[in-house]
């Protein structure tokens, strides 16, 4: 026992950085409707991967690592300047726009690298249980210097992720805001999906968030709730994938999903019977 | 090079049916914001496909090879029916989660689902890969008649209710609609929408589907709201970018369904350098 | 004002096509280049046509048909060959061939639908055209029929059979039936490159001197029997008839007994020929990702049999055997898993030097 739970500690410690993390992206993701965004930004890594490695350079190599980090940056800036005071095209669509022509320049792409289907974002698992607590620590000190930035920008973010409509600034002022938040962001998730793979962080962005909106309307409630539920979805997760011996991502992205979807059934059912003994 | 013509006459249909289907569908999806459900439905729909071939193996059912695809299919729509349940169930006022959370946990969840599923119940690697390129290139009549039948059925459906799918589609926006009985509306939807994608993915694959389905209708959407012109500008850029593509694929080798969304892509950049240039002129 | 926009839209984009398709009459040469890009020999009428899932048949076909044959293969020497995605110039090549040379396992799953729209009776299976070429072959690793618990992916058994130099022997005898099926008239060539193929990979595995004592099928029958190396043990002349090794096998003697990891399954008959022990795997299904207990065996079992040294396939992605060698101290060896996996690697025999010489070089 005391054996497993050495060889389990890197992990979950990293699991749980990662869920409240992702849980506080979560929440504004959630509030401005482009949930799939994670999804494209892995995609685009990917491919920026690919770049660097047609460019001829090592797998795994710095440069590589260099210019897959460049890549998203620049089109996620991209996406950043496509906010307008009317959205003709919504948010969410461009950025399945962008993930399909992504995933589409990365299989064009991936005949001429060896191990080029790789990159194709199929179930992109992470590799969570090799961690080591050097890499453990590594992605902390990132995740504070981004933390430490949201810190001082938190009011700005807040109030663009609760406008609907319209812009609550001028509007490039508002879209300097968003290119700290959408490149701070990326960074989060170039960083995240190698470790816990794709559905992992995609879950633990959304999950939480959604399941804590259920009840409450403030942000800072949302804020606690989203963690805790994270954090402690991710714990029992790992624990039920060791002793039903399946692979942990998966594990804990069912449980965190029949967890949201549970819950609104829940409140969906709770509601129709209020209102029918109230008649 | 007539080789080359007849080779493609096959996967243009294919493709001019589905254009045809999805520049109607992808209207509805963008004007609701639930992007990414064509991709949430077909993975719950391989959901249901991995479930069967589970089944199958566990000696429950049909033992059947020829009935192997249509046991799958089968199962595969009785998934989207449920999906469909759910998504029009958790589309309450009440619920503050948007939809497009709802569809994304709904995929996240299938995937892995499947995953888990097939790791201890089947025994062989199942065709996950296959579902996102597609083999359109190798689409046979017998699938183009029935994808024929198919559009045929559920879009002189959508044609004669147009009305009540529009309208639950704006209640939507957080317009008024006086359709009564939405839910119902809300439910056929998505049911005929599944059945649609399970379709169109088994013969184009995930991606093709995706793309067809939202970058004619966002580029349409530069120019117009009125849906017949929305619809038909979609079908122009979706049958020329066709065209460019499986002969880029043909010519350069390469497979066709990156081709074809390269050439969406290209006409949805030009369209907006289009607009803003129209723009400016009118300044 | 709409119909404007539509009508300047129209004009637009028939230019853009215009001037796209005429670029891309430029581009034809692309595609001319990539179909003969797979190919060996020169194309001309009264050829057979050959098209193989491998390039590692490839290889062996041509030994085999000589300038008799076009040959060509559809999986790269470094793509994955459980994914294949199809192009436009596969199921060309394939309405055109005269034969078709796969492992007949479920390893080419990726074949099924490039066979079925290539429309080509001759090649379907059951035709003389079709050629599995692990017929007749000692296959590892089968399951039992009832156990799917264990949900191996193979269930016929390990079919990345061309890293054992004894199955190219039967591979090259199921070619040679298939060629004397399509084409009669060249029996005797065909015969005779087999038997030559066979006698090179011989005296390439044993050396030539222990084979011209006791001729290669002897040999053979040993070493798949694991007698050989207790025959092997017999006095002889001066000294014992180990001291004629030659080949692979003596190449391969420094690692002999020792054990090692491998990421897949890929190197069953390697490790089986050249008598290496592989304690794990790390990932044995594609695709589906390990269970946390798998891994902290795996970690367990490295540590306490003090493993060095880890096998992966060139095809799969870096990042998690770099991962292993940081957590455990193990040495990740990439190998490329076909013929052409690596530029220089021609044909079977430069692929196995390769592979022998690689893990000479990093076993500890």
């Amino acid at each position: 026992m005391i054996e497993t739970l050495k060889f389990l500690a890197a992990p979950i410690t990293l699991t749980i950085i990662l869920a409240g993390v992702l849980s506080y992206f979560g929440n504004h993701i959630l509030s401005r409707g482009i949930i799939f965004i994670d999804i494209a930004v892995a995609q685009i890594a990917a491919l920026g991967t690919m770049i660097g490695l047609l460019l001829g350079f090592a797998e795994e190599s710095m440069s590589v690592q260099f210019i897959s980090y460049s890549f998203t940056i620049i089109v996620i800036s991209l996406f950043a300047l496509t906010k307008f005071q009317k959205q003709v095209i919504p948010q969410e669509a461009i950025i399945g726009i962008i993930y399909c022509i992504g995933l589409g320049l990365a299989l064009l792409l991936a005949e001429k690298i060896p191990g080029g289907s790789n990159f194709i974002s199929k179930t992109i698992t992470g590799n969570l249980l090799w961690i080591t607590w050097n890499k453990v620590l590594e992605s902390s000190v990132i995740f504070l210097v981004i933390g430490i930035i949201h810190l001082i920008f938190w009011k700005h973010f807040i109030l663009i992720s609760g406008t609907k409509n319209g812009l609550p600034y001028s509007l490039w002022r508002t879209r300097s805001y968003e290119l700290i938040f959408y490149i701070s962001f990326s960074v989060i998730i170039v960083k995240a999906v190698p470790c816990g793979g794709v559905f992992l962080v995609f879950t633990l962005l959304i999950a939480p968030t959604a399941a804590a909106t259920l009840f409450t309307d403030s942000w800072k409630k949302r804020f606690i709730w989203s963690w805790i539920i994270g954090i402690l979805g991710s714990v029992l997760g790992i624990y039920i994938s060791y002793t039903l011996n399946i692979s942990n991502a998966p594990a804990i992205v069912t449980l965190l999903g029949l967890v949201v979807f549970i819950l609104a059934f829940f409140k969906v059912a709770a509601r129709k019977l209020l209102i029918n003994t109230k008649k | 090079m007539t080789s080359g013509l007849d080779f493609m006459i096959a996967p243009f249909i294919a493709s001019l049916l589905l254009i045809l289907i999805t520049s109607y569908f992808g209207i509805h999806v963008i004007e609701r914001e639930i992007i990414f459900i064509d991709i949430a439905l077909a993975q719950i729909a391989a959901l249901g496909s991995a479930v069967s071939l589970v089944l199958q193996n566990l000696g429950i059912g049909s033992q059947n090879d020829i009935h192997d695809h249509d046991s799958r299919t089968f199962l595969a729509y009785i998934f989207c029916l449920l999906a469909a349940g759910i998504f029009t169930i958790l589309k309450n006022r009440k619920i503050k989660i948007p939809l497009e959370a709802i569809i994304g946990i709904a995929y996240a969840v299938a995937t892995t689902a499947a995953v888990i599923i097939l790791d201890k119940g089947a025994g062989s690697d199942v065709h996950i890969h296959d579902m996102l390129i597609g083999a359109i290139l190798w689409v046979s009549w017998h699938q183009i008649i029935r994808l024929l039948i198919i559009v045929m059925i559920i879009g002189g459906f959508h044609y004669i209710f147009r009305n009540k799918f529009k309208g639950v589609t704006l209640l939507y926006r957080g317009e008024k609609s006086d359709i009564s009985n939405p839910r119902l509306w809300d439910f056929l939807f998505y049911f005929t929408f599944g059945i649609v994608i399970v379709e169109a993915v088994s013969i184009g694959g995930i991606l093709t589907v995706f793309a067809f389905l939202i970058i004619p209708a966002s580029t349409s959407a530069l120019f117009t709201t009125r849906w017949t012109q929305r619809i038909s500008i979609g079908l122009l850029i979706g049958s020329i970018s066709t065209v460019l593509g499986l002969y880029l694929s043909w010519v350069m080798d390469i497979p066709c369904s990156p081709a074809i969304i390269l050439f969406l892509g290209l006409s949805l950049f030009l369209s907006i350098l289009m607009k803003t240039f129209l723009k400016t002129k009118t300044n | 004002m709409k119909k404007n926009i539509r009508l300047k839209q129209l004009l637009l984009k028939s230019s853009i096509l215009i001037s796209i398709i005429l670029m891309v009459q430029n581009v034809n040469l692309d595609a001319q280049r990539n179909q003969e890009r797979n190919r060996y020999g020169q194309s001309g009428n009264s050829r057979l046509n050959l098209v193989c899932s491998f390039s590692d048949y490839a290889s062996i076909a041509e030994y085999i048909a000589g300038d008799r044959a076009t040959v060509s293969f559809i999986a790269q020497g470094e793509q994955d060959p459980h994914f294949v995605p199809p192009k436009p110039s596969y199921a060309v090549v394939l309405s055109q061939a005269d034969m078709w040379i796969t492992t007949g396992l479920d390893l080419e799953m990726w074949s099924a639908t490039l066979l079925d729209k290539a429309h080509n009776k001759r090649i379907m299976d059951g035709e003389t055209g079709f050629v599995s070429v692990s017929d007749g072959i000692n296959i590892l690793q089968k399951v039992e029929k009832g156990d799917r618990t264990e949900g191996d992916v193979h269930l016929m058994g390990n079919p990345h059979i061309n890293t054992g130099p004894v199955n190219w022997k039967i591979i090259a005898r199921n070619i040679t039936i298939g060629l004397i099926k399509v084409d009669p008239a060249n029996s005797s060539f065909y015969q005779k490159n087999r038997d030559d193929f066979i006698d090179k990979v011989d005296r390439a595995l044993f050396g030539d001197k222990l084979v011209d004592l006791f001729g290669g099928e002897t040999l053979t029958r040993m070493l798949e029997n694991n007698t050989l190396f207790t025959f092997l043990d017999k006095p002889y002349e001066s000294g014992k008839l180990i001291d004629l090794l030659g080949g692979w096998l003596k190449k391969a003697m420094p690692f002999r007994g020792k054990r090692i990891i491998s990421y897949h399954k890929n190197w069953a008959y390697l490790s089986n020929t050249f008598g290496l022990e592989v304690v794990g795997y790390i990932e044995p299904k594609p695709g589906i990702p390990p269970s946390a207990k798998h891994v902290q065996y795996m970690i367990e079992v490295i540590k306490e049999q003090n493993i060095k040294l880890m096998l992966v396939a060139s095809y799969f992605e870096k990042k998690t055997p770099m991962m292993i060698e940081e957590k455990t101290g193990i040495k990740a060896l990439y190998l490329p898993l076909f013929v052409h996996g690596l530029p220089g690697i021609k044909d079977n025999f430069d692929l196995m030097d390769y592979w022998i010489d690689q893990i000479n070089a990093n076993i500890q």
